[in-house]
């Protein structure tokens, strides 16, 4: 197998499905899972492009085969096993027929269709009359199971007696052991946990986040963290006063142009009236008002205005200068 | 004589592999939560369009920075399994998109889900939820690019965040 080769097919199928191009998507993947029959997304991808619910099945299968624990897949499987299993037995592909419904009449043994298409797929005349026996058991009307009893009753009739020793050719797979592979998001850290922020030694530097989302709030302190500076958080004004209160004055305020509590420039005001605040270096992240919100920034005391998204190396360089400077309005 | 003493110029320092990398995610995690802030609110139903496209945007962000980054050979299957991901939700998309009856990726996409919601709705949050999947994918393949693995404490921090915020909005996001 070659991984860059596999690469290659999977970037190609990508780039068919943004056109919407399935039957070219479904080659692809096709040549995907042949280059790479390990390959479980692969898998999965081609049964969620299957252009049948017989091609999709097989697909999942495999999925279930390489990942025993892939709920979703097993979940799936079990919606369309029936549909493939009746198009199996169409398609007189009995073996597969037989694998997708043994498994049907598997999980739910009142499933009539079940077991009246297993019957048709059955090698042994036995084993069919004791499935459309079953299927009579659930559904007595039901005329078609009546015909083929008839029908297996006399095939036995004509085997005069000879004990069939029906050796079904089970294939017993062995799931494919997976790779655990450590995913570092399986765990999200809420606060400081294993994945904390990167902390230096003696952090000198305070910077207060104030940002209604978290990952934003984040973003701060991840691009400061590398400059020295701790992060304080605050979700709006009202706690980012109640912060300062606190934990006194940071060294730098980094807040976001829409503040659900208070006006920005209420707050902006507030801060450059309280004596241990009034030198604290603010930036604004704007929205897309941009030139608005940098209006009203310089009018109430705002250092920097910077644009949202956030631009770290920006807010890097915004950080030193002002840092360094403490006063002056780059606005 | 005097002589003239220029002031040293100190060139902006030269951040090393990890710290530019780590720059280059902020900066795509920040577009991202743009992206994720305009789900806000929204309804399945209702705002189906505005829905795929935000998510197509972010998994089209993703994709595109993989596209111009380079990664080690060792990082393949992570690489394979973003795209895959990112396939199965432009899969989906399309799906949702084409005005026909129930397709057959519809109806497997809606068997991953429980009873309550119309098959329609169903398929939208599953849609949303395999955008939600691609974008782990990628941060997985993204995460294994620092060296030392211990230098991507800081972003795996936030991007853990954001999957789990992520993860939360598309559970609550309301039918109609």
């Amino acid at each position: 197998m070659s991984v860059a080769t596999t690469l290659d097919v999977l970037r190609e199928a990508m780039a068919a499905i943004r056109e919407n191009d399935l039957p070219r998507t479904r080659e692809l993947l096709h040549e995907a899972t042949l280059q790479d029959p390990r390959s479980e997304t692969a898998w999965l991808w081609l049964a969620n492009v299957a252009e049948t619910p017989l091609e999709a099945a097989v697909a999942l299968e495999k999925v279930t085969t390489l990942n025993p624990h892939n709920e979703k897949a097993r979940a799936a499987l079990r919606e369309i096993r029936l549909p493939a299993g009746i198009a199996a037995a169409k398609a007189q592909d009995v073996v597969t027929a037989r694998r997708l419904l043994r498994a049907v009449v598997g999980d739910d043994p009142n499933c009539e269709q079940g077991w009246f298409w297993l019957a048709s797929a059955t090698e042994s005349p036995h084993d069919a009359l004791s499935h459309l026996q079953k299927v009579l058991a659930l559904n007595p009307n039901n005329s078609a199971a009546h015909k083929g009893v008839d029908y297996f009753q006399g095939k036995i009739a004509k085997l005069s007696g000879v004990v069939t020793n029906p050796q079904r050719s089970a294939v017993i797979q062995n799931p494919t052991t997976r790779t655990p592979v450590a995913d570092p998001f399986d765990s999200p850290s809420q606060s400081s946990g294993r994945f904390g922020m990167p902390t230096r030694e003696l952090p000198t530097l305070i910077v207060l986040a104030i940002d209604v989302s978290r990952i934003n709030r984040k973003l701060i302190g991840l691009t400061l963290a590398a400059e020295g500076f701790q992060l304080v958080e605050a979700s709006d004004a009202m706690e980012a006063a109640d912060r300062i209160r606190e934990d006194g004055a940071p060294d730098l305020i980094v807040l976001d142009g829409v503040n659900p509590s208070m006006e920005t420039s209420e707050f902006c005001q507030i801060l450059r009236e309280n004596p241990s605040t009034s030198e604290v270096p603010l930036i604004l992240l704007g929205g897309k008002e941009g030139l608005i919100e940098q209006v009203r920034a310089a009018s109430c005391g705002i250092n920097l205005f910077l644009p949202k998204p956030l631009q770290p190396e920006s807010l890097v360089r915004a950080a030193r200068h002002l840092v360094r400077s403490q006063s002056s309005i780059v606005g | 004589m005097t002589s003239t003493l220029e002031a040293p110029v100190t060139p902006p320092p030269v951040p090393d592999r990890n710290t530019a990398w780590q720059l280059d995610l902020i900066l795509l995690l920040a577009r991202l939560e743009c992206y994720r802030e305009e789900l806000a609110g929204r309804r399945l139903l209702a705002d189906l369009n505005l829905i795929l496209s935000v998510t197509e945007g972010m998994v089209q962000l993703l994709d595109e920075m993989a596209r111009k980054t380079r990664f080690s050979d060792n990082t393949g299957p992570a690489h394979m399994e973003a795209l895959a991901k990112a396939g199965t939700f432009f899969g989906a998309a399309n799906a949702l998109k084409r005005p026909v009856q129930k397709s057959l990726v519809l109806s497997i996409w809606s068997a991953w889900n429980g009873p309550q919601e119309t098959t329609t709705c169903r398929a939208v949050r599953e849609c949303v939820n395999a955008a939600l999947e691609a974008v782990h994918a990628y941060f997985k393949l993204f995460t294994a690019r620092f060296s030392p693995s211990s230098a991507a404490r800081g972003w795996v921090d936030v991007a853990s965040t954001f999957l789990a915020e992520f993860k939360q909005q598309v559970k609550t996001l309301p039918a109609s």
